[in-house]
């Protein structure tokens, strides 16, 4: 197990190569330049000066220098500073992605237990009504965009029932209370986690039809056992373990929708930041950003197959 | 008894249907398939014959009628500059769905060259082209997205160009496994062992063989790009105004006040998006249904 922990982790190096190298052209490909974003447009733009701050910021160096220096850094935990405020990134990303993974969580968490359930539920009463409407509403799920489903949850909820507010982590002015923080994060976390809960509803949907005619399911029928158990303990067990490779998509997914939710609710987690960083064109910080992106995703893929392989003995890990 | 025989003879002497036929039926029995496509139909019916269909313009402002609650003269109200929602709604159809086509197109060529080579060569090429996908695949796509099209410029081309170069990799790697299973098959030694170039094996003998695959993954494709597009547009890194389409039409309308008090300038577009979104993944269910029955999803 450990040796096919660390494996994987040498075959990601290369790839995290290649994304660092990715992430830096990228950065360099953005229109604008940094020093001028920074002066307001009235004062007068010397030429002089422009170029001293460039040279500060170690903008007029060859394009490799410039990609060393910052993977140097990067080594050492350095993501670079803000071009707007002169902030740290890696601080910047330490203080916001609370909120992100509080938001992330809520929402993983509210689409497993629902689409677990409404898969399950789908797939006993196979061609029913419930089974149709629950079809239907799994395709409307994925085909309705998170920022239109956002927009309605805040014009009948936050605007007309005024249950929940419109924006932000907590009510401002107030002191932090868990029940306020609740309450601000009800909204964000449905809009995030309804499309992914069609999409584990009909993976555990097909899951569950899989195994529900198996030998040993009939057998604890035989045997007696309450439905309730049979379903629980016996159909579920085994049809889950495909699901969990979609709990590692999700995170994936999640992660990209977070940003645009978060710009919509003014959730203040990372996606915001980036959001924001992107039409300042902050560029270290966009770099900062879609490098924890990506290792997320690493992460999340390592993670699946560790589990996976963890909780099914059949996959051999060769 | 004489019935039953006469049955038996005409089954026996009536041509076997081909695949593609029990295909096709299978296709056009799935309800669910047949709705998306009609929609579909009208939803670029609307869009082509847009000038035919409405009176307005959907650039041209009219400061005379901003805001107006949907009334006869405008079925769905007017937007923060006075032009027609409706009007707007079937040109932006134009936009959107003309993007999710176009980054398809290219999504899909980049995708079955890399995946086609990747598995019909093996080896160290495939190695390398796999680990290039999944570099590409490590980052999630609308991050990347936003990303490449901030640092593109944001225009309807360039967002057509950055979601077909970004969302490749799940084509490229669908090919590569069925050519992975079919390379090994007895048709294509047999082919091989007369002299037949690699080229042609991969483009005559291989290659239709995973069109039903791709057709399937394609169709959500087309589904998953134009809700890219209206993201991308939502946050203003798509197309740009005054050339409306359902993303940026959403994005017009984010303020509160509009929100609550004129949902005729919002809910519309979103819904459009809804609605196009549907009936594509209908129909590519549809799809999957009638080529690849052995799929359980």
């Amino acid at each position: 197990m450990t040796t096919y922990i660390l494996r994987r982790i040498l075959i990601s190096l290369p790839i995290i190569l290649g994304i660092t190298i990715i992430v830096f052209l990228l950065a360099n490909m953005m229109p604008g330049d940094a020093v001028l974003a920074m002066i307001s447009s009235d004062t007068p733009m010397e030429a002089d000066l422009i170029k001293l701050r460039q040279g500060q910021l170690g903008l007029d160096l060859p394009l490799y220098v410039q990609y060393g220096r910052w993977l140097g850094n990067l080594v050492h935990g350095n993501l670079g500073f803000s071009f707007q405020t002169g902030e740290p990134v890696a601080r910047m990303i330490v203080t916001r992605i609370p909120a992100t993974l509080e938001l992330m969580g809520i929402s993983l968490l509210i689409s497993i237990i629902l689409g677990v359930i409404l898969g399950t539920v789908s797939a006993l009463k196979q061609y029913s009504a419930l089974d149709y409407g629950l079809t239907l509403f799994g395709f409307t799920g994925i085909s309705i965009p998170d920022f239109f489903l956002g927009m309605i949850l805040i014009f009948i909820f936050a605007l007309k029932l005024k249950w929940f507010p419109t924006s932000g982590m907590v009510t401002a002015g107030t002191d932090f209370s868990w029940g306020d923080n609740l309450r601000h994060l009800f909204l964000p976390g449905l809009a995030l986690a309804l499309v992914r809960t069609s999409v584990f509803m009909r993976y555990t949907r097909a899951s569950v039809l899989e195994v529900i005619n198996d030998d040993y399911v009939r057998t604890a029928r035989a045997k007696g056992m309450t439905e309730f158990v049979v379903i629980a303990r016996h159909v579920l067990r085994n049809a889950l373990i495909p699901v969990i490779t979609v709990i590692g998509v999700s995170l994936t997914v999640l992660f990209a929708g977070a940003v645009i939710i978060e710009t919509i609710f003014q959730w203040p987690g990372i996606g915001l930041m980036f959001i924001s960083a992107i039409s300042l064109r902050d560029s270290p910080v966009i770099m900062g950003y879609v490098l924890v992106s990506a290792f997320v995703v690493l992460i999340a893929n390592l993670l699946t197959d560790v589990v996976y392989s963890w909780v099914d003995p059949r996959i051999r890990y060769e | 008894m004489t019935t039953a025989a006469a049955s038996t003879i005409v089954l026996a002497t009536s041509k076997p249907e081909s695949l593609w036929t029990k295909a096709r039926r299978r296709f056009f029995r799935h309800k669910l398939a047949m709705f998306g496509l009609v929609t579909l139909f009208l939803l670029i019916f609307v869009s082509v014959a847009a000038p035919l269909l409405t009176p307005y313009s959907p650039i041209t402002l009219d400061l005379r009628a901003m805001r107006k609650a949907p009334t006869a003269l405008h079925w769905l109200g007017t937007d923060g500059t006075g032009r027609d929602v409706l009007t707007r709604i079937f040109y932006a159809g134009r936009i959107s769905l003309s993007v999710g086509l176009v980054s398809v197109s290219i999504s899909m060529l980049i995708g079955i060259i890399i995946g086609s080579i990747a598995g019909y060569k093996g080896g160290k090429v495939d190695m390398f082209l796999m680990r290039l996908t999944d570099m590409f695949m490590t980052f999630p796509s609308l991050v990347i997205i936003i990303t490449v099209a901030a640092a593109m410029g944001p225009s309807v081309y360039n967002a057509m160009l950055v979601i077909g170069l970004l969302t490749w990799p799940s084509i490229a790697r669908l090919v590569r496994g069925q050519f992975l299973t079919l390379r090994e098959q007895q048709f294509v030694r047999a082919a091989r062992s007369i002299g037949v170039s690699d080229w042609e094996i991969i483009f005559k003998h291989i290659f239709p063989n995973t069109i039903s695959s791709i057709a399937v993954a394609v169709t959500f494709g087309v589904a998953n790009a134009i809700l890219l597009e209206a993201s991308l547009s939502f946050l203003g890194l798509g197309v740009q105004a005054p050339t409306p389409s359902w993303g940026n039409m959403l994005r017009d309308a984010q303020s509160l006040n509009i929100l609550e008090d004129m949902p005729w300038m919002w809910l519309p577009p979103g819904l459009m998006i809804g609605l196009a979104v549907l009936s594509i993944n209908f129909i590519g269910d549809g799809l999957r249904d009638a080529l690849d029955p052995r799929s359980i999803l």
